[in-house]
């Protein structure tokens, strides 16, 4: 796949991923001694930036690399804080903004492919 | 300031609302038990982490905590308490419940003014979603 698509994909495993790590804390608030778990997206973003930056980057190669960035990267955070409803339920509805504006964005790319294959509106 | 920095804005805003809450309501708990001789009771204040720059003040990274400082005394007279030192007196914690009460108020409120804030963001953000979707 192109570039854009792939990166497009990974941007919306990320929001994915967020959404599920804001879902496990909500779970597991009232569990006696839970220590709430984050992602570190560090290597993804990382990732984005450098298919935005660097012209020898292709939607293979993102799309190889990609596999393996969002792997392990979520852990439990070091601080003994409880977990906070209100920071998991925002975390929750951030990444739901995000997924869908990424979702429209693909659909919209999708028309426009369709468009160009059908040659008329 | 892009989106995701607002999102962090109106997150930022609600954990501080939580703990002023949190501290004012402690600080209630406190107004009323002796403290013992030797460890005088402490108060619970929020603050925000000092940065330079409104976005890194409230960014994804800081975090506001709660800080304790020692309170002032306030000696009352009462020798039948357990409490009570040599002299018979039993020191408490001086708190402004005035000021604690308002904080409490005035926490819920500004916390409701963000959760406000953050739900007319998501649905900027999601309406702009549909320029150009011709309908």
């Amino acid at each position: 796949m192109d570039l854009t698509t792939e990166a497009v994909r990974l941007g919306l495993n990320m929001a994915r991923l967020r959404a599920e790590v804001a879902s496990a804390n909500i779970a597991n608030a009232d569990v006696a001694g839970y220590r709430a778990q984050r992602a570190d997206f560090g290597e993804a973003v990382g990732l984005l930036r450098e298919a935005q930056m660097q012209p020898s980057m292709d939607g293979d190669r993102l799309e190889e690399l990609a596999s393996v960035a969002l792997h392990g990267v979520v852990h439990a955070s070091d601080a003994a804080a409880p977990v906070s409803l209100d920071h998991e339920v925002m975390e929750l509805e951030t990444a739901s903004a995000e997924f869908q504006s990424l979702t429209t964005i693909m659909s919209r790319r999708f028309a426009l492919m369709q468009l160009a294959m059908a040659g008329r509106g | 300031m892009n989106v995701d920095s607002i999102f962090a804005a109106s997150r930022f805003g609600l954990e501080f609302e939580r703990l002023r809450l949190e501290a004012a309501s402690h600080n209630i708990a406190i107004a009323n038990t002796p403290g013992s001789s030797g460890r005088p009771a402490r108060l619970m204040r929020a603050v925000a982490p000092h940065s330079p720059g409104f976005d890194a003040a409230i960014g994804d990274h800081a975090r506001p905590e709660l800080v304790a400082a020692d309170a002032a005394q306030r000696q009352v007279h009462d020798p039948s308490d357990p409490a009570a030192d040599r002299n018979g007196m039993v020191s408490y914690p001086r708190v402004d419940l005035v000021k604690e009460m308002s904080t409490l108020v005035d926490a819920g409120r500004a916390y409701e003014a963000n959760v406000r804030a953050f739900n007319t963001l998501r649905s900027m953000a999601l309406h702009s979603l549909d320029i150009g979707s011709g309908s």
